[in-house]
């Protein structure tokens, strides 16, 4: 335990000098800037801000880096409370109650629980990156397709659970997903699926457009049909602070959220996806008023943000100790550190402690200061609400637009969004919910893939999955899962029948 | 103005006095830049160029991109903007500058996919890169290197090939994708052993090797800096590097050609070209500024940091290269069966 404070300690000499906490600053603003701009994403934003570190010392460029991270994180989940717009991935499960708390005037208390819940599950992520980086990583590596393969089936069972309202209409709209996300060149056979000949579509639709028609645009277009005394809209502005209820409901869903979130994040390949799906769906399943959630629950905005930012630090885990990017993002840190001469992996902690630890203390720090600017921010973010809506929606539009234009400069997204938007709309009319519909989307291709290389490895014996541990233990629980959706259904019939 | 070395050094919160040093700074570069420009053609450029990188940002490829493209802007005094086009490996990217307007002002950073692979596995191209691109030149490479798994019997090439033949079928080949270079290579080293690997296709050079990492594939192949740490770690083994010479990142691993197999090669490389139709004069103005990043040695000092090197062929060898190379792919796409749709 001493060693960890020491460690510590020589992390944040190195990481708290002017320059710096400077740019842990500037990557932080940055960060909550892209975030909160639609479609662009921290990817393409660390991409081009690359060369610009080239000038840096290792440590000043990666800080930097990482602030634009976890800045996107939290950016994203700011428009995905405010005007339903998710921003990443991650966001989508913030939508679904943080712009119902918004439209109860609740929009101040749920950004302030979303600042705080990342803020102490960040501590907490930071703190197992300390002390048991090389354990965690241990297990990591114990995951293998079968294992990833059983892990997404869960994850697709249990976004049955995500929806609020009918399981048939549930079950059908992640199906519906799993076909979308099937459109694009077969990883396995090299073979195009659904390409019309349009080149665009052979690496299969891409998120942005999907997430931003299915929940923003199509929010808008649902709203805009109904006359202006009745618009359902996010406009009353309450207190900023969570009530003493709210947060006594918060703390809790927190804690739950950090633990999934940081045991998700250290796995490479969609577990840092899964992480704020899975911590919602938790909460669902063990809250005792499940029917608040998709109606404004506050454990469905802080266990998803804790979870998301708890599983943005684990993800360093598998970087900084085996070399091993778990994300895109991490990908082109891995760059960043090659260009500063770095060689991510086990002999990083050994060969470089003061960047090693310098980069984990800043990861704190950086998270203060995420809160430090945000707090005051949570005001002014509330403020746009008053702007009338024949301003904001059209701003929304074109920012939505060229958001999604730029993340693969072609017209092409602009049209899916268009197409993506009506479709939301279809699903708003009949009443089917888009979550569903949208980890359906991101989990189907993945689960394809690692089903058909498990499939190759075992020379297509299907015992593969039982015969592993892990994988098994996943089927398990996702066949306990099942039957407590089947359960209640089945004693709901015989109520009738008898 | 792209952005530049020197104001991007400017470290966290802007003192006064540090921001008239930048202003200075950029101010001098920007005279020096236009005094170093060179004008052939009138006027040309006369506005910024677009430089179309067909691979989706953030990949030593793409940082190879951007840094070529603020060079090249330094010499001709103009903004080389990137525009990442990525999709279809490379072939969106590749048909947005073969249709684009043949006036210089839009450039392909194309890969040894873009320019060799894809015309040997996708038949119905609607665009053929000989007739329709012109290039300027080829500018880097990286080293493909084989590695193994510690432990399934493949740490040299003989070891390799005894172990293949020994269980046909078994050894299992992660590679970056369907038709991709590293599938290739596997298969060109299949036709010149008389193995057959099984191929496990990934989404990427980055989830092949960690595919193999995880156990989920004996072997893989990819550029030289994605494998490096773990081969220096001892997580793989080097099995062999696809060049004619060994690479200065990587002394210890031996070529294939040493080990009996001179004809297994395949290197990441990249160039850039022009459409076909591009006017003569222009053309002359962008090869002489290319010529002039090439023979920059701060150009190649930058590439070697990313893990490239220098290539530096002009475009009279570059041509009869790259039909070399459809070649010899298209001889492999045939016996090994690889063909993709779009």
């Amino acid at each position: 335990m001493d060693e960890i404070f020491q460690n510590l300690a020589t992390g944040f000499g190195g990481a708290f000098t002017p320059v710096n906490l400077g740019l842990c600053l500037i990557g932080c603003l940055l960060g909550t800037l892209i975030g909160v701009l639609p479609g662009i994403g921290p990817i393409a934003t660390i991409a081009m801000l690359l060369p610009i570190t080239y000038g840096l010392s290792p440590l000043g460029a990666l800080i930097m880096l990482a602030g634009i991270y976890y800045g996107a994180q939290y950016g994203g989940s700011t428009t995905a409370v405010l005007v339903n717009l998710p921003g990443e991935s991650s966001s989508v499960v913030t939508c679904l109650d943080g712009y119902q708390m918004a439209k109860k005037g609740r929009a101040g208390s749920a950004l302030t629980i979303a600042a705080l819940g990342s803020l102490f599950a960040g501590c907490v992520g930071t703190l197992l990156l300390a002390a048991f980086a090389p354990i965690l990583a241990k297990f990591a590596e114990q995951f293998r397709s079968p294992e990833y393969f059983a892990l997404m089936l869960f994850g697709l069972i249990a976004a049955v659970v995500l929806a609020s309202g009918s399981v048939v209409k549930a079950i059908a709209m992640v199906v519906l997903g799993l076909l979308f996300g099937l459109v694009g060149t077969d990883v396995s056979s090299g073979v195009t699926r659904y390409g019309f000949g349009v080149p665009e579509l052979y690496d299969g639709i891409d998120f942005v457009p999907v997430a931003v028609g299915l929940f923003g645009l199509a929010e808008i277009m649902s709203n805009l049909d109904k006359r202006e005394e009745n618009r359902d809209l996010a406009s009353k502005v309450g207190s900023l602070w969570p009530t003493r209820e709210e947060t006594r409901r918060a703390i809790p869903a927190v804690l739950r959220g950090t633990v999934v979130g940081s045991l998700l994040g250290i796995l490479p390949g969609g577990g840092a996806v899964l992480s704020s799906f899975a911590a919602y769906t938790l909460e669902k399943k063990i809250s005792k008023h499940p029917e608040e959630f998709g109606k404004g629950a506050v454990e469905g905005v802080a266990a998803p943000e804790a979870a998301n930012n708890a599983g943005a630090q684990t993800s360093f885990i598998p970087l900084l100790t085996l070399g091993i990017p778990s994300t895109p993002v991490m990908a082109i840190m891995v760059g960043a550190m090659m260009i500063q001469g770095i060689a991510p992996g086990t002999a990083l902690i050994k060969e470089r402690p003061d960047l090693f630890w310098g980069i984990v203390a800043s990861m704190w720090i950086g998270n203060v200061m995420l809160v430090i600017i945000n707090l005051p921010l949570i005001g002014l973010w509330v403020k746009l609400l008053h702007v009338p809506y024949r301003i904001l929606f059209p701003i929304i539009l074109v920012l939505c637009c060229v958001g999604t234009y730029s993340t693969g400069n072609a017209t092409t997204l602009v049209v899916m969004l268009a197409i993506f938007s009506v479709l939301g709309y279809v699903f708003v009319k009949l009443g089917c919910e888009t979550a569903p519909f949208l980890l359906g989307f991101v989990l189907g291709p993945l689960m394809e893939e690692n089903l058909r290389r498990s499939m190759v490895i075992s020379f297509g014996d299907p015992l593969i999955f039982v015969q592993r541990p892990i994988s098994a233990t996943i089927l398990a629980m996702t066949f306990g899962l099942v039957l407590l959706i089947v359960l209640p259904q089945f004693r709901k019939t015989r109520e009738v029948a008898f | 103005m792209q952005r530049r070395d020197d104001e991007a050094r400017e470290p966290g919160p802007l003192a006064g006095r540090a921001l008239r040093l930048v202003c200075y700074a950029v101010l001098v570069m920007a005279a020096a830049s236009n005094l170093g420009s060179i004008v052939l053609a009138q006027g040309f450029p006369s506005r910024p160029l677009k430089l179309v990188v067909p691979m989706a940002q953030g990949g030593p490829a793409d940082s190879g991109a951007r840094l070529f493209a603020s060079s090249l802007g330094d010499i001709l005094g103009q903004n080389v903007i990137v525009e990442n086009r990525s999709g279809a490996s490379g072939v969106v990217g590749t048909e947005a500058v073969v249709k684009s307007a043949p006036d210089g002002y839009t450039l392909l950073f194309g890969s040894s996919s873009v320019f060799a692979v894809n015309p040997a596995v996708i038949p119905n191209l609607r665009f053929d890169v000989r007739r329709d691109l012109k290039l300027i030149g080829l500018l880097m490479q990286t080293d493909l290197v084989f590695a193994s798994r510690p432990g399934v019997g493949a740490n040299t090439l003989a070891e390799l090939i005894k172990t293949a033949k020994a269980h046909p079928g078994k050894l299992s080949f992660a590679s970056s994708g369907n038709g991709g270079i590293t599938h290739l290579l596997a298969e060109l080293l299949g036709l010149e052993a008389g193995i057959s690997l099984l191929q496990i296709p990934f989404r990427g050079a980055g989830p092949a090797i960690i595919g193999m990492l995880s156990s989920d594939a004996d072997l893989t192949a990819s550029g030289i800096p994605g494998l490096a740490q773990h081969i220096k770690s001892g997580k793989a083994v080097g099995v062999g590097i696809a060049s004619p010479a060994r690479s200065p990142l990587m002394p210890d691993v031996p070529t294939f050609a040493e080990q009996g197999y001179p004809g297994v090669e395949a290197q990441n490389w990249y160039g850039v070209a022009v459409a076909a139709a591009t006017p003569a004069d222009i053309f002359e103005t962008l090869d002489a500024a290319t010529s002039k990043v090439l023979a920059s040695a701060g150009f190649k000092a930058t590439l070697e940091k990313i893990g490239m090197e220098l290539m530096a062929m002009g475009a009279k060898e570059a041509a009869p290269y790259i039909v070399r190379e459809i070649d010899k792919w298209s001889r492999v796409a045939k016996a090994a069966n690889i063909r993709l749709d779009p």
